[in-house]
């Protein structure tokens, strides 16, 4: 991982107290820190042996919520970075997101209506309403002028949703 | 992410998508997707089974070559979708947008019903 910074803890910890330590990335709002993200999360992640639903849930989820702020977060993204916290504890973990982009509150946009036909489908629109469906809690609160958005994401495979 | 042309026979293009369709894959091959299939202009069916993940940026791919061959009168049918991905499609309730089939042979036969 070349962009930003990843917090570890001193070697010699045990795997099993290594994910109770928070992951700390600075990541430049580029499409490149997606993968670089979903790396470090899962390698992060990965002494808790998650199942393979759960794995592809973070996976999407941090390609949603970063790819929305590489599109939307700024007129241009060029010297803009997004920190992401990753905090795991018991049977879930939270991805907290914060940006200094323009204010938006992914909690509060309406779902959009399904489109129906092809006709109608909007090229668009998808991430969000994905977002809601795979995450546990969403939580969203504006703060000196930055975005700090909290995923959490059920570390069992998710609970069916209607 | 790859792309491979099974055949082009019968008015119908064939395509096979491998690896992992993210913003990433989706970058990668969009051009050369939309070359080979929409390019074409007759229907095509998608081979999925390859495809290892899926998020939006991705389903907005598949989106917008359904639309590209529904302007020039023909369907696209994708099929053969893992469940983790079909998983994805049902919540984006894709099946209502364009045709999502298990396997080649009922793909076929969306294609011609």
């Amino acid at each position: 991982l070349t962009a930003g910074s990843i917090d570890v803890e001193a070697a010699g910890t045990q795997g099993e107290d290594r994910a109770c330590q928070p992951l700390e990335l600075h990541l430049p709002l580029t499409r490149a820190s997606i993968e670089a993200a979903r790396q470090a999360v899962l390698a992060h992640l990965a002494p808790a042996t998650l199942p393979a639903p759960v794995t592809y849930n973070l996976e999407l989820i941090l390609e949603e919520v970063l790819m929305n702020l590489v599109m939307h977060a700024h007129e241009d993204p060029t010297g803009h970075e997004v920190h992401l916290a990753v905090h795991q504890r018991d049977d879930e973990v939270d991805l907290r997101f914060e940006d200094d982009g323009r204010p938006f509150d992914p909690t509060a946009s309406e779902p959009s209506p399904t489109a129906g036909t092809l006709e109608d489908a909007r090229i668009g629109g998808l991430g969000l309403p994905l977002l809601r469906r795979r995450a546990r809690r969403l939580h969203y609160k504006r703060c000196g002028g930055r975005n700090v958005f909290t995923v959490t994401v059920g570390l069992v495979p998710r609970e069916a949703k209607p | 992410m790859e792309i491979e042309l099974i055949e082009d026979t019968e008015g119908v293009t064939h395509v096979r998508l491998a690896g992992r369709l993210d913003a990433t894959g989706a970058d990668q091959i969009g051009i050369r997707l939309t070359a080979v299939v929409v390019a074409r202009g007759q229907s095509a069916l998608m081979d999925l089974s390859g495809v290892s993940f899926v998020a939006s940026l991705g389903i907005r791919l598949l989106i917008s070559c359904a639309k590209g061959l529904k302007v020039k009168g023909a369907t696209m049918v994708v099929y053969g979708a893992r469940p983790e991905v079909q998983e994805v499609f049902d919540d984006a309730a894709l099946d209502q947008i364009l045709p999502i089939a298990g396997t080649h042979a009922q793909a076929l036969e969306r294609l011609q019903g």
